[in-house]
């Protein structure tokens, strides 16, 4: 059997750099928001609460989105080597996202919006601190980012259902369970990033649907006040959304990982039933893992408190078993070339694994009742995210640029890199975890004891984290002034 | 210990074990190569005995821990002491005292925005919460076995005043 | 399906949708429906919108992107929804033509949204399809209306 050719076009990697560069943009300015919440939180600086609430509110939508983009842009890419898709539709949801997050930061400055960026109903409408507009201008600017959102995961979707034969095709459902006559029928199974474009896209839908449905009632409440709006309804909505939108940026970032580490261990990742399988999960369990939110709303049916357990625990299998497990197997007595591009891909996979153990324990109900809402939240997640998905994101852009250079970073440098990204890192999430466990809370401009003092070596950690970018971001420039000193 | 730190040590030995396992592997690509061809069966035998191990502790975790929810059942709704709880931007309406060593039902709502209610003991230490919802009551059953002085503070982000909204109660 | 049968089967779906959305504004003018009830009485007319749509495109299915389609696809239960204004109900209740016209405006958006996702790509209409009945579906259990428990 042999494979398709890929397509390669100058269109598709720009659309890719695009989506990318913007990403990285977004983040390297949230980033430094982060530091400034921390040193307000450790009382370095002083930062009034409707500052701190803003600013909060700001990292927090911007960075999702950040990472979306990332995410979006790879695996657009990828998906069209696989079957060629429109460049338009690729550049209108990325002017819808832009637009969006141009308005999120208008609302927050100088609008000082600070309901956060979960946008909770009432909050954004009740005890503001902040003027009427912002709330509108916030929520427009998060419908704008769905929407864009919503146009990317339709075109994915469409891609996997034309490209592999339907629903059907796209799960490789014969071949997980008619294998000897999907061998013989010389149809090629989906490779492994379309599952994560099937994922992202339906799952996608499902949350875009649910965004949209709790942001038009929350943009006609902003219009029409009288309307009310049921509190634990748009808390489920909101949820639905935020977790699943913010969860995705994991399931799509992983596919430049498929793709990314086999170049480097000069070995094949393949689909097997396995693999399917585990997606299958992955699409089930990220739909239904939000319920974690909400343990601590006992009004919540309880059923689905259990099923929220249940799935949580579930969640983890795909990841650990097959995906990370398999990148493991990859590598595993490989003749892998140690670069920036296959160490942080590679990383990322175990700061997923440790994100989502931290996850793990937070979704047991029993446990939540003394963690949730603690700094223990944005530790886990700060884990997957920062030392998950952004990893994986660098590994591929170091990917590309030394593929295109032929160059690479010299050991000092990946070593200098590692020190700060994965040090200053660990200083930053461990003091986050420390803090959640003594019960500190998440969200507070100013912190009980010992929140101060851990949030001052957590502002340390940052720092070294951001010098270990910094060289980061002058490593990424001079491989991609090499690429272009050799391009003809 | 208390529970909370009992999870943290879980949480930090296990994150060591599995970046050791990580580092463990990435080792591997310094010595003596192996074709995948090799390696993959030894690597799915492996997974398979991974699959399995992971089922078990998970089911293992499960059936542990979700005879523990914090709901309350009916025949405990019924035979409790119901306590009001209000939160409002950006304080706590509740009774000054509660009585130690009996069962408590928590009857917590909000005027305006979603509040928590976080309970945090006199050595101020967490030790449960409840979110408070505008138009629901969530019924938060407790039951004090030590006196003294307890604190309430606000766990979902509720506006500005978020961080110092507190509130107190004593159990005697 | 036969080309006659697809015909009778749009047939029958359009007048459906024409009478579901008719229908019950003229003839039950003095009834006032909660505003769950009536949400999920738009999710009715929707999903035949929907149906009609899907059977429409059935004919002839698109293989290659068509980005204007995909504008028609998503602009159209977006509007929908937007159109979907619990504080509106009272008054077109009262209104029986204008409530009428309101409904076979839903009917034509869930068309719309249908026929335009399967032309944009084959596949495509069934998503748009049931995100826009989940939508409508779940607008009924909180928006513009608080079920305390
Ligand atoms: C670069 C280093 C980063 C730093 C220093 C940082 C710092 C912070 C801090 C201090 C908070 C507030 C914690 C609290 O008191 O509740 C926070 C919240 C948050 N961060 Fe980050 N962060 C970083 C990276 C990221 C990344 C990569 C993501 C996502 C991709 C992210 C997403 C969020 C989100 C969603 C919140 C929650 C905001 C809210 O509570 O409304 N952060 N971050
Ligand atoms: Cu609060």
């Amino acid at each position: 059997m042999s494979e398709p050719a890929l397509r390669e076009d100058a269109a598709a990697s720009r659309v890719m750099w695009i989506y990318m560069l913007t990403g990285i943009a977004i983040f390297a300015l949230m980033a430094l928001l982060g530091l400034t919440m921390r040193m307000g939180q450790a009382k370095w600086i002083a930062l009034d609460p409707t500052m701190f609430y803003a600013i909060m509110t700001l990292h927090g939508a911007g960075m999702i989105t950040a990472m979306a983009l990332c995410g979006m842009g790879g695996l657009w890419y990828l998906m069209n080597r696989e079957r060629a898709l429109s460049t338009l539709v690729a550049y209108w949801a990325y002017a819808l996202m832009v637009a969006g997050v141009v308005a999120v930061l208008l609302s927050v400055f100088p609008g000082k919006f600070g309901a956060g960026w979960t946008f909770l109903y009432p909050l954004p409408f009740v005890g503001a601190a902040w003027p009427s507009w912002a709330t509108g201008l916030f929520l427009l600017g998060i419908a704008l980012v769905n929407i864009g959102w919503i146009v990317w995961c339709t075109q994915m979707f469409g891609c996997v259902v034309a490209k592999y034969g339907g629903i059907r095709g796209a799960l490789a459902w014969d071949l997980v369970f008619h294998p000897k006559q999907f061998a013989a029928s010389g149809r090629h199974e989906p490779p492994p990033q379309a599952f994560a474009a099937l994922v992202a896209a339906v799952d996608g839908l499902l949350a875009g649907a649910a965004g949209m449905l709790v942001g038009i009632a929350l943009i006609v409440h902003w219009l029409s006040p009288s309307i009310p709006l049921d509190p634990l309804w748009a808390k489920n909505l909101t949820y639905f959304f935020g977790h699943t939108f913010a969860n995705l940026t994991i399931y799509m970032a992983i596919a430049l990982v498929y793709v990314g580490l086999p170049r480097y261990a000069n070995r094949e990742w393949h689909t097997s039933q396995v693999l399917a399988v585990a997606w299958w999960g992955t699409l089930l369990f990220v739909a239904f893992a939000y319920f974690h939110h909400l343990y601590m709303d006992f009004v919540q049916p309880r059923p689905v408190q259990y099923i929220g357990e249940v799935v949580s625990y579930l969640a983890a299998f795909p990841p650990a078993v097959v995906t990370v497990f398999g990148g493991a197997l990859l590598i595993f007595r490989s003749q892998l070339r140690w670069t920036m591009g296959s160490m942080f891909m590679f990383a990322g996979m175990a700061g997923w694994i440790v994100g989502g153990f931290g996850a793990v324990i937070d979704a047991t109900i029993d446990i939540n009742s003394t963690l949730h809402n603690t700094l223990w939240v944005p530790a886990h997640f700060h884990t997957y995210l920062l030392e998950g998905v952004v990893l994986f994101v660098l590994g591929w852009i170091f990917h590309q640029l030394e593929e295109r250079s032929s160059a690479q970073s010299s050991p000092l440098m990946r070593w200098l890199v590692a020190l700060g990204v994965f040090g200053g890192g660990a200083i930053f999430l461990l003091a986050f975890y420390v803090a959640g466990a003594d019960g500190v809370p998440r969200r507070y401009a100013t912190q009980p004891p010992p929140g101060p003092e851990i949030s001052a070596w957590a502002s340390i950690g940052i720092i070294i984290l951001l010098i270990g970018f910094l060289i980061c971001l002058v490593e990424a420039v001079r491989l991609a002034r090499l690429r272009r000193a050799v391009a003809p | 210990m208390d529970f909370n730190q009992t999870v943290l040590v879980v949480f930090l030995v296990g994150s060591v074990l599995i970046v050791a396992a990580m580092i463990g592997v990435a080792a591997t690509t310094r010595g003596a190569p192996q074709p995948q061809s090799q390696v993959q069966p030894r690597g799915y035998a492996l997974r398979a005995r991974w699959f399995w191990a992971l089922g078990a502790a998970t089911a293992l975790a499960l059936l542990i821990s979700l005879p523990f929810v914090p709901y309350p059942s009916s025949a405990q709704l019924a035979g409790a002491q119901h306590v009001k709880v209000t939160a409002q931007q950006y304080g706590f309406v509740l009774p000054a005292t509660i009585p130690a060593r009996t069962p408590i039902i928590f009857d917590v709502t909000a005027l305006d925005v979603n509040h928590g209610f976080g309970i945090y003991g006199p050595d101020n230490r967490l030790i449960g919460q409840v979110q408070a919802m505008p138009d629901y009551v969530n019924h938060l059953p407790f039951t004090f076995s030590k006196p003294g002085r307890y604190t309430v503070r606000c766990l979902e982000y509720c506006g500005v005043g978020h961080a110092y909204m507190q509130g107190a109660f004593e159990v005697k | 399906m036969t080309a006659s049968r697809r015909t009778l089967v749009i047939a029958l779906l359009a007048a459906a949708c024409v009478v579901a959305s008719v229908v019950p504004p003229i003839e039950s003018s003095s009834i006032r429906l909660d505003v769950q009830t009536h949400h999920l009485a738009h999710a009715v007319i929707i999903a035949l919108g929907l149906a009609l749509g899907l059977v429409i495109a059935s004919g002839r299915p698109v293989r290659e992107e068509q980005p204007a389609w995909l504008l028609a696809a998503l602009a159209s239960p977006l509007l929908a929804m937007l159109l979907m204004i619990p504080a509106t109900y009272d008054f077109t209740e009262t209104h029986p033509v204008l409530h009428a016209l309101d409904h076979l405006v839903f009917a034509a958006l869930s068309l719309l949204t249908a026929y335009g996702g399967e032309h944009y790509l084959r596949g495509v209409g069934w998503a748009a399809a049931i995100a826009l009945e989940l939508m409508a579906v779940g607008a009924a259990f909180g928006y513009g209306i608080i079920l305390t428990r």
